[in-house]
């Protein structure tokens, strides 16, 4: 048995099916044998002047994932009670973590995957052990929620 | 031809009532069949071209293909021939498996498949996931954004038979690791629930596979990015997903149900199986394994006359003859190969 392959172009000129065969029919269509066609058509390509040509799809618009910016309460709501207030009490000696804190309290929001110098101050937070390198990761990392956006 | 016995036969039965029937050797290539004198009932065994599995050009892999469809019709006594056209399984990138059809007197009285094609690159068009047609299954998507094909209804005819699980299901998004699942309504019939996306890291919403609407499942979702958890798992019908990652490592998910594994960089998804079907003879066989390799192809969907071949290291197996859809390629291979349809007729005489 000979197992032929054929396309079955309808009258618009697109290929409506691809069928398998020993010899062509007379039904749906014109059949155009296959063999030695290369790359074989598929269904959608149209047949014009003898030659197959694939379709051409507009692209539709990528869908575009919401920024990863967490408002600041939300921010510090991530933070427990006993983490922040670690950082209030070093803040009131240490100039380095006061720096971070003055530029969180007037941050209006935060980018999490951004150079934002609130985010970049994490490692420092860590380093001075007022927060675990653990807990920075998941504050800076869990998927923000719609609640937490500004 | 086989000479089957109708139930009561032996028995005694009313003048003009059905006592036996014919049905024909398997059908593997479209032909003209003469209908026998006496018949006074057809019902037609239909199964669709797999569809083939996507590959990639990008760090990820491509989504296997969807399986053809199976169903039987009945058709309408006309006087005429029937006209079989046997579709072929995908053996063109991004295209779906041909349909396999019954026509008589000029008009089409049923039609099976095929399945649709995984999607294959990153970037649009190429990332789009075939829809099955008439109950064909739906491809397997590439990411995260983008479902898994539509699960093709069936054609308009008179439908006896359909292979899915009579399970239907509503059409949600998947928002993990969250959790939250959110039905959209959509409700589906047969078979019909679509796929599911997974999300094994951090990052955010992951697209479900669309559902079918008595008919074909939808296509397995696309998981998403970093980490190296499996791509979404696929519904009744359909062709895994892929883990799109950016950093190498993801899983292909798995086909369902003759839908081929999606590929991965990291291990091939394998392909679903057909092994718990069985009709008018014919039972179903087993999908391929994905491979292990690194990049591994995803296994092709397991079919109705052979098994999907097993994916290898860059490349994904081909679906199983009787509808198999194939298995998705890993990033750079080429696409894998649907498996052809067929159709069987019975003659109740």
């Amino acid at each position: 048995m000979t197992m032929l392959r054929f396309a079955i172009v309808g009258a618009d000129n697109v290929v409506r099916n691809i069928a398998i065969a020993e010899e062509a029919m007379n039904i749906d269509g014109t059949w155009i044998n296959l063999t030695d066609i290369t790359p074989e058509p598929g269904i959608g390509w149209t047949y014009e002047n003898a030659v197959f040509t694939a379709p051409v799809i507009p692209p539709a618009p990528l869908t575009v994932p919401e920024p990863n910016v967490i408002s600041k309460i939300a921010l510090l709501n991530r933070m427990t009670d006993a983490e922040f207030i670690s950082i209030i009490n070093a803040a009131k000696t240490d100039a380095e973590v006061e720096l971070w804190k003055t530029r969180f309290d007037n941050a209006s929001s935060i980018d999490l995957t951004s150079t934002d110098r609130v985010v970049a101050g994490f490692p420092m937070l860590v380093t001075k052990a007022l927060l675990t390198q653990e807990r920075s990761v998941d504050i800076l990392t869990t998927e923000v929620q719609s609640a937490e956006r500004p | 031809m086989n000479v089957g016995n109708f139930p009561g036969a032996s028995s005694g039965v009313p003048a003009g009532s059905i006592s036996r029937y014919i049905q024909t050797p398997t059908i593997l290539t479209s032909r003209t069949i003469a209908v026998p004198p006496g018949t006074q009932r057809i019902e037609a065994l239909l199964c669709g071209g797999g569809g083939s599995g996507g590959n990639s050009s990008y760090g990820n892999g491509g989504g296997g293909g969807g399986f053809g469809g199976l169903s039987v019709y009945v058709i309408p006594i006309t006087g005429y021939p029937l006209y079989i056209i046997v579709g072929a399984g995908s053996a063109a990138n991004a295209t779906a498996g041909g349909s396999t059809s019954v026509t008589s007197a000029g008009t089409k009285y049923a039609e099976v498949g095929g399945g649709g094609h995984g999607s294959h690159i990153y970037t649009p068009p190429g990332y789009y996931s075939g829809s099955g047609t008439s109950g064909g299954g739906g491809g397997g998507s590439v990411q995260q954004y983008i479902s898994g094909g539509m699960g093709g209804s069936p054609f308009p005819g008179q439908l006896i038979w359909n292979c899915y699980p009579t399970t239907g299901g509503f059409y949600s998004s998947n928002n993990q690791p969250s959790g939250n699942i959110y039905n959209n309504g959509s409700i589906t019939g047969l078979g019909g629930v679509g796929g599911v996306g997974t999300n094994s890291s951090i990052v955010a919403t992951c697209t479900n596979g669309m559902p079918g609407s008595l008919g074909g499942g939808g296509g397995g979702g696309g998981a998403i990015s970093v980490g190296s958890g499996p791509g979404g798992s696929a519904g009744p019908g359909g062709g895994g997903g892929v883990n799109y990652t950016s950093s190498g490592g993801g899983i292909g998910g798995p086909g369902s149900f003759g839908g081929g594994g999606g590929g991965g960089n990291g291990q091939g998804g394998s392909g679903g199986s057909l092994a718990t079907i069985s009709i008018w003879g014919y039972a179903g066989f087993a999908g391929g394994a994905g491979s292990s390799g690194t990049p591994g192809g995803g296994g092709g969907g397991g079919g109705i006359l052979s098994a999907g071949t097993a994916g290898s290291t860059g490349i994904g197996g081909s679906g199983g003859i009787g509808g198999g859809g194939g298995g998705g390629g890993p990033a750079g291979s080429s696409f894998s190969l649907g498996g052809n349809g067929f159709a069987a007729i019975r003659f109740y005489l």
